[in-house]
């Protein structure tokens, strides 16, 4: 029984408060209230979801709900075709 | 029935004109417009700026950002004729619900 119940309590929220993995909150940087405009002329924000060799970072990664997403990749691809954005490197860091 | 839509226009310029030819064009950009019934609601000038990858061989170009009230069915009218002149670099039209306030954050950034 003694076994039984510790197995159990391991699994709480208590026991895992100081690891990374655990109780962490993912949410969208661009549905919240106060959060930022996608915009194709915002370079510096634009770059933020880049990576370093100029790719999208995909949402996986950066928690980007679907619907903001395909704005994003439509507005990043707006600036490398205005050359505000290079296509193979990051201009912000 | 003309659907006036609100849309957004960058343009990028050749760097090697003078400033009086380069204000000919813009002038001839706005009669454009005006000439297919939109109007122009706000304009603004980002100036010369480094291309992050070259076109056409220039490593720089003459930015310049406009915001259009116009009937969507005539912008491809419009597109031909810039494609047709060699100063204009490149361009996009951007449909929008709403035009933003100026000034823009690129331009903001930069003072």
């Amino acid at each position: 029984m003694k076994k039984n119940n510790k197995k159990f309590k391991s699994r709480g929220r208590d026991e895992n408060k100081n690891s990374p993995f655990e109780d962490r909150r993912k949410f969208c940087p661009f549905s919240q209230k106060n959060s930022p405009k996608i915009d194709y002329k915002d370079i510096k924000l634009l770059s933020r979801y880049v990576s370093e060799k100029g790719k999208i970072t995909p949402s996986r990664i950066t928690n980007v709900s679907r619907s903001k997403q395909l704005e994003l990749s439509k507005a990043i691809k707006r600036s490398r075709f205005l050359s505000l954005m290079s296509f193979t490197t990051k201009s912000f860091y | 029935m003309e659907f006036m839509t609100k849309f957004e226009a960058v343009i990028l310029l050749n760097p090697e004109i003078s400033t009086k030819v380069r204000s000919d064009i813009i002038n001839s950009f706005n009669d454009l417009i005006s000439d297919s019934s939109g109007k122009i609601v706000d304009n603004e000038d980002w100036g010369l700026r480094d291309l992050s990858y070259k076109i056409e061989n220039f490593s720089k170009a003459f930015y310049n950002f406009f915001q259009i009230e116009i009937d969507g069915k005539k912008i491809e009218d419009i597109k031909k004729t810039l494609t047709q002149n060699e100063n204009f670099i490149r361009h996009i039209f951007v449909k929008v619900d709403n035009h933003q306030e100026l000034p823009t954050k690129l331009n903001y950034e930069k003072k």
